[in-house]
């Protein structure tokens, strides 16, 4: 899982980051937003991309983790600028260059910052609320990732999806998901439960 | 015969939203800005009092989570991407889905998916689509068996979020045309248009077969939790 490949190799190469430099690189990165939406300079969009691809060549952060995914908005995209009778290179490139370099630049922070460290200090200045659902689906991304990988398996065994029978894959598919859903709301009850005793008064400490 | 059409690879999580994700530099700023203010105005008025919804909490982690995780389920084809927004929406009730469409644009654009600028943007829609699931499958259908009121609701639904995203996209790229022709490169953009119908048919067109598959799922998904667990629909 991706998410869990990016938070081992921040962790790993970061292990004791104090809070101001996760502030420092968040304001690096609100920065860069800001400067990334309201430019339509191609050359500063081709400069802060070229910085980023040379700041992950140079920490070798492995591709399939930065790079890669970072090309996923490249699907709507298609469809945005595929609209478009008579499109200028220049313009596409502008477009496709301002989502990519924002979606690198996540990826990037990242990379670098676990997301336990951003939430620790967010945690001062967002709503507790906030922090807390963000720390708990966290948390579980990892828990229903493995039960999900489980239950494909048991759909694949089952059949998968069957040009056949696809009425019948769908349904094996859907109470598979079913399930899973069924067995989330009996682990959210043991995770509420697990909280109050642990004192949770809708804050979480980091 | 099997066809691998469904696969869960190392992105899981990451993948394209089974809506439309409006991604960044499309919009006009004034988009991000009013979406930022009205997003903070409902999420101001709908959480007044955080303490009545912490024990429901693990399950809006968990629920988000979900949605996360089955949009790793993707349908190789047409690159349609499943996910959970309308079981989602009906389990939670519109306050909770409200903070859980935040949170799942939230680390979907965090995690590669583009989109940061346009969080509260995505976010509005996904919790109209998720209340609107609510209160089609829990007041107005709520007469109809539960495969039938899930069929309908999640048709509804998620047309109306591919209508919504496919009325901001236009409006977008008819502004991209015409600031482009405007102030740029008067003479050699004066071609430069944004042409409705072919968006209409990326959208509706191939979006459509996402659309039908997602919605029969969610039905059987939501037959089967009426069958095990019926209390959770009520």
């Amino acid at each position: 899982m991706l998410i869990a490949d990016l938070d081992y190799f921040a962790h790993k190469n970061n292990p004791s980051l104090k809070p101001s430099a996760v502030v420092f690189r968040l304001v690096l990165f609100l920065i860069t937003t800001i400067l990334v939406l309201s430019t339509k300079s191609l050359p500063l969009l081709i400069t802060i991309y070229g910085f980023l691809i040379l700041v992950i060549l140079f920490c070798k952060v492995p591709l399939r983790l930065t790079l890669f995914p970072s090309f996923l908005p490249l699907v709507f995209l298609l469809f945005f600028l595929l609209s478009f009778r008579s499109l200028n290179i220049l313009l596409a490139l502008t477009i496709i260059l301002k989502a990519l370099t924002l979606s690198l630049s996540t990826l990037v922070l990242l990379v670098f910052t676990s997301v336990y460290r951003i939430l620790a200090v967010l945690a001062d200045f967002l709503p507790p609320l906030l922090v807390s659902s963000l720390w708990l689906t966290y948390k579980s991304l990892f828990i229903l990732n493995k039960n999900l990988v489980s239950l494909l398996a048991a759909w694949h065994f089952r059949g998968g999806l069957s040009i056949k029978k696809p009425l019948s894959s769908l349904k094996n598919l859907g109470f598979g998901l079913g399930f899973l859903l069924i067995k989330s709301l009996d682990m959210a009850e043991k995770e509420y439960e697990a909280l109050m005793l642990r004192g949770y008064n809708g804050r979480i400490y980091f | 015969m099997n066809f691998d059409f469904f696969k869960n690879n190392q992105y899981a999580t990451l993948k394209e939203m089974s809506h439309l994700h409006i991604p960044d530099g499309v919009l006009p700023f004034y988009y991000i800005l009013f979406s930022a203010i009205l997003f903070f105005i409902l999420g101001i008025a709908i959480f007044r009092k955080p303490e009545k919804n912490y024990k429901k909490l693990p399950l809006l982690g968990f629920l988000s989570a979900l949605m996360l995780v089955t949009m790793s389920l993707e349908i190789a084809p047409i690159l349609y991407h499943i996910n959970l927004t309308v079981p989602a929406g009906i389990i939670l009730g519109p306050a909770l889905s409200f903070l859980a469409a935040f949170i799942v644009n939230l680390l979907l654009s965090l995690f590669g998916h583009g989109g940061i600028s346009t969080i509260f943007l995505n976010s509005l829609i996904l919790s109209l689509e998720t209340s609107i699931a609510w209160l089609l499958f829990k007041k107005i259908f709520k007469n109809l068996p539960v495969f039938l009121r899930g069929l309908l609701t999640s048709i509804i639904v998620l047309y109306l979020g591919t209508a919504i995203t496919f009325v901001i996209t236009l409006q977008a790229g008819k502004r991209v045309a015409k600031n482009q022709i405007t102030f740029d490169h008067k003479e050699e953009l004066e071609m430069l248009s944004f042409d409705e119908k072919r968006l209409a048919f990326l959208f509706f067109g191939l979006g459509s077969v996402g659309v039908f598959l997602e919605s029969l799922l969610s039905s059987f998904l939501l037959a089967y939790i009426a069958k095990v667990k019926s209390e959770v629909l009520d």
